[in-house]
C-alpha cells in the first residue's frame, strides 16, 4: 500500500480548505464552493468529467465535516446545512469510517482475467487444467467465464506466458476482517458490526472512496472556546512534520492548544503496569500467554471476531488512556485531544471518557498548513521531562514487547511474538492459540494491526519507513528508565 | 556534474508528500545511472496564494516542478 498518492493529497487539500474557511469565519458560506475552487471550469479532472469530480469532492467535504455519507438522504442538500450542524453539534459520533458511494468505482468482481499477453497457444494448459471448464476461446485468446469460475487460480499458475492475472477488489483485499463488500449495485459497503475501524480500506482504495469522519471542526471549536485544550501527541509524531519534536510541540501551541503532553508518558505507565501484569499472570500464576492491549483495532477485533482470546488480553490500559487520565485528574474541565497516526483510536476515544477528541496526523497537518505554521522555523518549545526511550519506541513493531521485556528482572522468561499487521492468517493464528490455550513457544504476543506498527497507521502523513527512522531518533533522546 | 534536485521540506509540501520523494526516487536514479544531489530546502514559498494543491514543489537544476511525483522528477532529470 502506498502512503502518498493522489487520494491522500485530495483528502489533505479538502481538510486544509475546510480548516482555512473555519479560521476565516466563513465556513458556512464557502464550504459549498470548495468543489468549484478545486475543479474550476477550465480545469481537468482525474475522473470522467469535472462534474463528477466536483460531486465527489462535495461528498469528501461531508466526511471532512465529520458526517457519514451512509446517512445522506438528499444529495441536493447544501453543504452549508452540514456546516451549520458541525458548528453546533455537541460531539462527534461513531462509526469511524464512511464509504463515499459516488466515488466508488464498483470494482469488477471477476477475479481471474486473461490479458492481451495471451498467445492463443495450442497447448492451452489453462483450459485443460480448469476444474470447472470455465475457459473458452474467443477473438484470438482465452476467456474466463466469471459465473463458472471458482477462483482457484490454476489457470494463472499454468499459463506459460503469465498472461492471466488476478484482479482483486482492493478494499476487500485490504480489510483484515472481511467487513467491506460490494452491495447489490456493486458499490462498496461496510458492515459496521464487523468493522474494526483500522482504516486499511481507506488507504488502499484507488478511488479514495472510503474516508474517516473528521473531528477537525470539533477541535477547532474547542480551541476557540474558553476551555483549556491540551494536545496529547503520540510518539509516532516524530518525522510526520519537518522539525524536531520540540518544534512540533511549539507548533501545537501556535495552533492554539493551551498545552501539550507526550503520550509516551502514558506509554511509560502502560509499560510498568503491563510488565507487572506479565510477571503476575505468566511468570507467577503460570498462565500460558498474554497479548498486549494498546492497539485499538486489535481490541475491536477481539470484541467482534475473537471473543475466545479476550481472557488472554492484558487488562492494562493504553498510553492514550493514561495520558488523558493524567490531564483530567489535574483539571477535569480540560479538553483532551489525542493526535496520532491511528484511525481506530477514534473508536477508543468514543469509548473513553477521558479522551474528548481524536485527530489524525493528516488533520493536524491540514491545521498547520491552514495556519501557515512553518514547523522547521519555530523556536523549540521549552524543555520538559521527556518520556523514556522505551515509551517513545512504542510506535514501531516490537516497541511494546521490548519495553515490557526491558522492565522485567534480568533473566525473566519472556518469549515475545510480534504479530506485525493483522490479516486473516494472523487472526486465525491468534484464534488457534486462544482455543488451544497455548501459544507454543511464546508467552507475550504483541499485536499491531498495521504492518510496521503505528508509524504505518492509516492517518499518517509521512511514509512509514521515514516515520520509523524518526521515531528511532526521538527514542534515542528519551530518558533512561530506572525500571 | 551532478544534477541538483531541491526538495521543498516546508510544512505544506511535507504534509502533501515531499518527505517520501527522495526515498522514492533514489532507486530510479541509481538504475538510470544518473548522478543526483538531493538537497532538502526549507519552504521555497511556491505554495503562496493558496496554490497548495500543487504541492509538493521540487526544483530540478532550477526548474520548478509543481505537483512533484517521482515520475515527474525523473522526467525532469532525464531532460
Amino acid at each position: 500500500m502506498h502512503y502518498q498518492n493522489n487520494s491522500s493529497k485530495v483528502r489533505l487539500e479538502i481538510l486544509i480548505r475546510v480548516a482555512k474557511s473555519f479560521k476565516s469565519g466563513t465556513l458556512r458560506e464557502s464550504v459549498d464552493k470548495i468543489a468549484y475552487e478545486m475543479i474550476p471550469a477550465s480545469g481537468t479532472s482525474l475522473r470522467c468529467c469535472i462534474y463528477k469530480s466536483r460531486a465527489v469532492i462535495r461528498s469528501r467535504c461531508i466526511a471532512a465535516l465529520g458526517f457519514a455519507l451512509e446517512n445522506e438522504e438528499d444529495d441536493s442538500t447544501l453543504l452549508q446545512v452540514y456546516a451549520e450542524e458541525a458548528l453546533s453539534r455537541p460531539k462527534p459520533e461513531a462509526p469511524v469510517m464512511t464509504v463515499l458511494r459516488i466515488a466508488c468505482h464498483g470494482c469488477v468482481n471477476n477475479r481471474y482475467y486473461v490479458t492481451d499477453v495471451c498467445q492463443n497457444c495450442m497447448a492451452r494448459p489453462c483450459a485443460v487444467n480448469c476444474p470447472v471448464d470455465a475457459i473458452s476461446f474467443k477473438e484470438g485468446r482465452a476467456c474466463i467465464d466469471g459465473e463458472t469460475c471458482i477462483d482457484c487460480g490454476k489457470c494463472k499458475m499454468v499459463c506459460p506466458y503469465n498472461a492471466i492475472t488476478r484482479v482483486s477488489v482492493p478494499c476487500e483485499q485490504a480489510c483484515p476482517v472481511d467487513a467491506i463488500h460490494k452491495d447489490k449495485s456493486n458499490h462498496a459497503e461496510i458492515d459496521f458490526d464487523k468493522c474494526i475501524s483500522c482504516g486499511r480500506c481507506m488507504r488502499s482504495c484507488p478511488f479514495g472512496a472510503v474516508m474517516d469522519r473528521s473531528q477537525m471542526i470539533d477541535v477547532l471549536r474547542a480551541i476557540e472556546s474558553d476551555k483549556k485544550v491540551v494536545a496529547l501527541y503520540a510518539p509516532a509524531i516524530a518525522g510526520q512534520f519537518p522539525g524536531s519534536l520540540e518544534q512540533i510541540s511549539q507548533a501545537l501551541l501556535e495552533l492554539g492548544f493551551d498545552d501539550y503532553l507526550e503520550v509516551a508518558h502514558g506509554a511509560d505507565k502502560t509499560t510498568t503496569l503491563e510488565a507487572a501484569e506479565f510477571q503476575e499472570r505468566i511468570l507467577e500464576e503460570g498462565q500460558p500467554f498474554m497479548t498486549t492491549s494498546c492497539c485499538p483495532a486489535y481490541i475491536e477485533t477481539t470484541q467482534r471476531h475473537l471473543p475466545e482470546i479476550q481472557k488472554y488480553v492484558s487488562d492494562t490500559k493504553t498510553p492514550m488512556h493514561y495520558a488523558a487520565e493524567q490531564v483530567k485528574s489535574e483539571d477535569p474541565e480540560t479538553i483532551t485531544v489525542f493526535i496520532g497516526p491511528c484511525v481506530a483510536k477514534r473508536k477508543e476515544g468514543f469509548d473513553d471518557p477521558y479522551v474528548d477528541y481524536v485527530l489524525t496526523f493528516e488533520e493536524a497537518g491540514a491545521l498547520l498548513v491552514a495556519e501557515k505554521i512553518e514547523v522547521g522555523e519555530l523556536e523549540e518549545a521549552q524543555a520538559r521531562n521527556v518520556a523514556s526511550r522505551q515509551a517513545r519506541g512504542f510506535a514501531v513493531t516490537n516497541g511494546v514487547a521490548s519495553a515490557v521485556a526491558s522492565v522485567l528482572d534480568e533473566g525473566a522468561e519472556i518469549k515475545p511474538l510480534c504479530i506485525n499487521g493483522l490479516n486473516l492468517k494472523a487472526i486465525k493464528k491468534l484464534q488457534h492459540y486462544a482455543t488451544k490455550g497455548d501459544a507454543g513457544a511464546y508467552n507475550l504476543i504483541e499485536v499491531m494491526a498495521c504492518e510496521g506498527g503505528c508509524v504505518a497507521g492509516a492517518g499518517v502523513v509521512a511514509t512509514p519507513k521515514l516515520g520509523a527512522l524518526a521515531v528511532k531518533r526521538a527514542s534515542e533522546n528519551g530518558r533512561q528508565r530506572d525500571k | 556534474m551532478a544534477i541538483k534536485v531541491e526538495v521543498c521540506m516546508g510544512t505544506t509540501c511535507f504534509v502533501m508528500g515531499s518527505s517520501g520523494l527522495q526515498v522514492a526516487i533514489e532507486e530510479m536514479v541509481a538504475q538510470a545511472g544518473k548522478e543526483v544531489e538531493f538537497v532538502p530546502r526549507p519552504c521555497l514559498g511556491l505554495c503562496e496564494d493558496n496554490r497548495y494543491g500543487k504541492s509538493p514543489y521540487v526544483k530540478v537544476d532550477g526548474e520548478v516542478i509543481a505537483d512533484a511525483s517521482p515520475e515527474k522528477i525523473m522526467a525532469a532529470i532525464n531532460r
